[in-house]
């Protein structure tokens, strides 16, 4: 009697179920016979038994696990980046300020419409040096276009240049030559016929030294023409010649008549006399007027930070020596002598102080107050008498606190602290330095609680980069195992399933890369990317594809060796009986038998990988800046001796992570052999 | 067996052609900057009669570069097989004269490691297979598999700081001291020595990790063996079974792998040796590689080609020496 089909597996089903109520009732009592006895463990549980007995293999999870979470689930928790870069406020020494005694002239224009010639201009330190050693109160110098100007000394330090002194109005020339005398042979030329009068009245003024004589209602000039030898001209012989226009008739006698005194009047006009070889030049003396000041003065503003006016500079300067009063915009200056220097006032309010010691901050900004100049100034002069070349003083400087923010009080004023400032002559000028809080980048932190294994040369935080790095390491890793296992997987599964000619090539194939060697190539392609400055994240894909390239090789022998054998066995003739597709053949059924010597030798190759990698990046061939990875960190360090020691606390954790990272991998590695074939381990 | 190794040979020969072959090729796509670099430093000099262009066309010709991938490959091939290797660019002598001067600095540092790796993992190994489970087996695994993971720049690194910045014992790196030249000629040997003992200790602590785990593997393997049950049966004392019995059959595997591993003496430590500045064949290549120094470059991947094929005979060959059951086969 046979049943169908369906009424078998109802049947079956039933009986199941019937031991199952048996099994979870009390009173079930177990058989000597009963399967159920026999706990049977699945294979994939019986090796995670095993691996699970093995301390090591343990301790190494528990490794991996701890690495795995420190580098892809702290970062997303920890505040900083791995290329943040900090900053911080240090007190650091600084150049605050300078001063020096001011030795070159400063030019103020006080009449801009004249243009003064350059030659005047260029020099001018050194006609005021002249007129200081040779102690000259007035220099009449002219430039090399024939402009002449007058550069008047107007009290200590201040000098003016004054224009339009002297211009030349007529020249009178052309007189006749009467008569001559030699003082050596006692003798007259006459040249005209000359009478007694005129002879007695030549020789007097050659005796007196005079420019002139009357004689027989004539005028004379007694010129020098050689030595002992003296003429006198005819004056009214004489012609005036007029450069410009002429000042009106009457104007020749009223010369005639000053020639004597060197000047003469004329239409209110007064006017010079001198005398040059060809004649008489008659020059205007009108109102100089004065187109530059020069001084060493200084204008300090007594307010720190305002600008002083240019206009009103020379102005100060000009009447500083004399009743130091001057008006501009309707608004009357003064200027006043106290007993630290000038200092001029609008109305009653001190404006500027005039000094020829500058104190300006080190950056040229007039930004200083006026005490701490004089402080400046008391200090150093204090140093300079007793011969010191330092000079330290302390003065009260704006508060900041350590994020370099001013510190105001609670009126809104900057509040102060002394600070103590060190002066220091240095080639002509003082230097002042001090301590001061500056915003800078923060490298070389120590641990702090903020930075708990410090900063780095860049000012990134070492925790996250040790983190960052860790992520670039397990990475590459794990992305050149897989590229190598597919790779391999692949080749040796052709190639050991097709046996023949196939295995023959891709056998050669594998023996030649082999022998390829992996890290020339790798250094090669290292200094290659170097030269063509590829970019550090292209860089890294590009060094996991040739890793993995180059690694390949024993991942195909070893496919290769196990399907062979495997091929062999009953189950791929029962396989190959049910008449599937190679590709099915194997992949499904011989790859996966090859698996547990797969996961083993490519957990032990990850760790091969990392060392590699960090290797790399240590030569500076590898992983580049600004990524983080654990040989470029620890590479940073090493670059000194002297770092070698003092940043110890980073390189040394980094580099045991390395190696925690791959003993991890390699114990993992070796518990897994042990457990997926108890056989092999002794 | 004669047979057998002319095959072998052969094969060899043909894997080292196609070796080469992908490294010229390699070699060959790079954009290679250092003939441009050299092309334009040599038009830049003093007296220069020829434009870069013309340098690097010059250049291209001299080293065999114009003639596309193929005729490229096969000229080097010519000259490398008369042992004509070319000029190091780098170094500006040949590459041969360069091989030979640094080669021996190579080879010593290589072999003091060699024997002392010998020496301290071989004894450990066989002890911790003795004692199987113990805590020397332990800490011998354990020992070994932090070696096999430790860096090698950051054993080097430590190394330099301990025994050159804070104890003050070692030069950091190079081969001679400061008063190398005022020495006596055992003063210059013992100044030479003191140079390696940091790289030495370096290759040793890295690379002692696998050839103790071998040792124990074997020692193990042939501790559970027929022949030593009936050695320990027939009453010997332990240490017999295990110096006598046990310990030679050891050996077979062992020297095998040892024997392999000698030509790969000569490579030179191309890490180590960079880091340490020992002027050996690793360092020399280091520098040449870096500068793009295409002829030196070819030559040391040729030359550690060579070594690794010469290894692999070495193994076959050993392996019928010293095991006559293969060579019945």
């Amino acid at each position: 009697m046979t049943k169908n089909f369906n009424e078998v597996l109802r049947a079956m089903e039933e009986k199941e179920r019937r031991v199952k109520d048996a099994e979870t009732a009390e009173d079930y009592v177990m058989e000597l016979s009963d399967t159920q006895r026999i706990k049977v463990l699945s294979p994939g549980r019986l090796v995670a038994k095993r691996f699970f007995r093995n301390k090591l293999a343990i301790l190494g999870s528990v490794i991996l696990i701890i690495m795995f979470i420190f580098s892809f689930f702290i970062p997303l928790l920890y505040p900083y980046g791995q290329t943040e870069i900090f900053y911080k406020y240090d007190s650091l020494v600084v150049n605050y300020a300078q001063a020096n005694e001011r030795t070159d002239y400063q030019s103020y224009v006080v009449d801009e419409n004249i243009d003064v010639h350059f030659t005047i201009r260029n020099r001018m330190t050194s006609y005021i040096t002249e007129m200081e050693t040779t102690g000259l109160k007035d220099l009449p110098v002219s430039g090399s276009d024939g402009s002449s100007y007058i550069i008047r000394k107007l009290g200590e330090s201040v000098y003016s240049l004054d224009s339009g002194a002297e211009i030349e109005v007529a020249h009178f020339s052309g007189m006749t030559e009467v008569s001559s005398y030699n003082t050596r042979i006692k003798a007259f030329l006459h040249v005209s016929p000359v009478g007694e009068e005129f002879e007695a009245s030549f020789l007097s003024a050659i005796e007196s030294n005079a420019e002139s004589f009357e004689a027989d209602g004539e005028k004379y000039n007694v010129v020098s023409v050689a030595k002992n030898a003296y003429s006198a001209l005819q004056l009214s012989t004489g012609k005036m010649i007029f450069p410009g226009t002429d000042p009106g008739s009457g104007f020749t006698d009223a010369f005639l008549e000053g020639i004597e005194t060197n000047s003469f009047e004329y239409n209110d006009i007064s006017y010079k006399i001198s005398y040059d070889e060809d004649g008489y030049r008659i020059t205007f003396s009108g109102e100089a007027s004065t187109v530059l000041v020069f001084s060493l003065f200084v204008f300090d503003a007594f307010e720190s930070g305002s600008s002083i006016r240019e206009d009103y500079k020379p102005l100060a300067l000009l009447s500083m020596y004399t009743d130091g009063e001057f008006e501009l915009d309707g608004d009357s200056f003064s200027v006043e002598k106290r007993d630290d220097g000038y200092v001029v006032l609008r109305g009653e309010s001190p404006v500027a102080s005039l000094s020829t010691f500058v104190v300006r901050r080190y950056t040229g900004g007039d930004t200083l107050s006026m005490d701490f100049k004089k402080a400046t100034e008391k200090a150093i002069l204090e140093a300079e008498e007793s011969g010191q070349k330092t000079a330290v003083f302390s003065f009260p400087l704006p508060r900041m606190d350590m994020d370099g923010n001013f510190l105001v009080d609670e009126k809104g004023e900057l509040t102060a602290v002394d600070t103590e400032i060190t002066a220091t002559f240095k080639v002509g000028t003082w230097e002042l330095t001090c301590e001061q809080i500056t915003h800078l980048i923060d490298i070389y932190a120590p641990p702090s609680r903020e930075h708990i294994f410090g900063t780095d040369a860049d000012g990134f935080d070492i925790l996250a980069r040790m983190m960052y790095g860790g992520r670039v390491s397990l990475m590459v890793g794990f992305v050149v195992v897989i590229l190598e296992v597919i790779l391999g997987v692949i080749m040796g599964g052709i190639a050991g399933y097709f046996a023949g000619w196939v295995d023959t090539v891709i056998m050669r194939l594998v023996d030649v890369f082999y022998c390829i060697p992996t890290y020339p190539i790798l250094i090669i392609l290292g200094a290659f990317f170097d030269g063509v400055k590829m970019g550090s994240y292209m860089r890294l894909i590009w060094m996991m594809v040739v890793m993995g390239i180059l690694g390949w090789a024993p991942v195909a022998r070893l496919v290769r060796g196990q399907i062979l054998s495997l091929r062999e066995q009953e189950f791929m003739t029962a396989a190959e009986s049910t008449g599937i597709s190679s590709r099915r053949k194997i992949f499904r059924h011989l790859i996966p038998n090859v698996m547990p010597q797969l996961i083993v030798s490519a957990t032990m190759g990850l760790g091969s990988v990392i060392i590699m990698e960090s290797t790399l990046s240590f030569l500076g061939l590898g992983v580049k800046h600004p990524l983080a990875t654990w040989g470029t960190m620890i590479n940073s360090i090493t670059s000194s001796n002297e770092n070698l020691i003092r940043y110890a606390y980073i390189w040394i954790p980094v580099g045991l992570l390395i190696c925690l990272t791959v003993i991890a991998f390699n114990f993992v590695g070796d518990g897994l052999r042990d457990a997926f074939d108890p056989k092999m381990k002794q | 067996m004669i047979r057998f190794l002319t095959k072998r040979i052969l094969m060899s020969i043909m894997i080292l052609f196609f070796v080469m072959f992908i490294v010229y090729v390699i070699m060959y796509s790079l954009p290679s900057s250092y003939v441009e670099t050299t092309a334009r430093q040599l038009a830049k000099a003093p007296g220069a009669q020829k434009s870069a262009a013309e340098w690097i066309e010059d250049l291209n010709a001299r080293y065999g570069m114009d003639k596309g991938i193929f005729l490229g490959y096969f000229t080097w091939l010519k000259n490398a097989v008369q042992g004509n290797f070319g000029d190091s660019w780098f170094w500006t002598v040949s590459c041969t004269q360069k091989f030979n001067d640094v080669i021996w600095y190579s080879f010593a540092l290589a072999f003091v490691a060699f024997v002392l790796e010998i020496i301290i993992a071989v004894p450990l190994g066989v002890i911790a297979a003795k004692k199987q489970y113990s805590g020397i087996d332990y800490s011998v695994t354990v020992i070994a598999l932090i070696g096999m993971s430790l860096p090698t720049f950051f054993v080097a690194t430590l190394l330099k700081m301990i025994f050159s910045v804070q104890l003050g014992w070692l030069d950091i790196s190079g081969i001679q001291g400061r008063y190398y030249l005022q020495l006596s000629d055992w003063g210059k040997f013992v100044d030479l020595l003191k140079h390696f003992i940091m790289p030495a200790l370096t290759l040793v602590i890295i690379s002692i990790g696998p050839l103790m785990r071998y040792t124990r593997t074997n020692t193990l393997e042939v501790l559970n063996a027929d022949y030593i049950r009936t050695a320990r049966a027939k009453g010997l004392p332990e240490k017999r079974v295990i110096s006598h019995h046990a310990f030679r059959n050891t050996l077979i595997p062992l020297v095998t792998i040892l024997g392999a591993s000698l030509p790969g003496l000569f490579g030179g430590a191309l890490i180590t040796e960079t880091l340490f500045a020992i002027p050996g064949i690793g360092f020399t290549s280091f520098h040449a590689m870096i500068n793009g120094d295409i002829p030196f470059t070819m030559f040391y991947l040729a030359f550690s080609s060579v070594l690794v094929l010469a290894g692999n005979l070495m193994a076959d060959i050993l392996y019928a020496v010293v095991d006559p059951r293969v060579r019945v086969n």
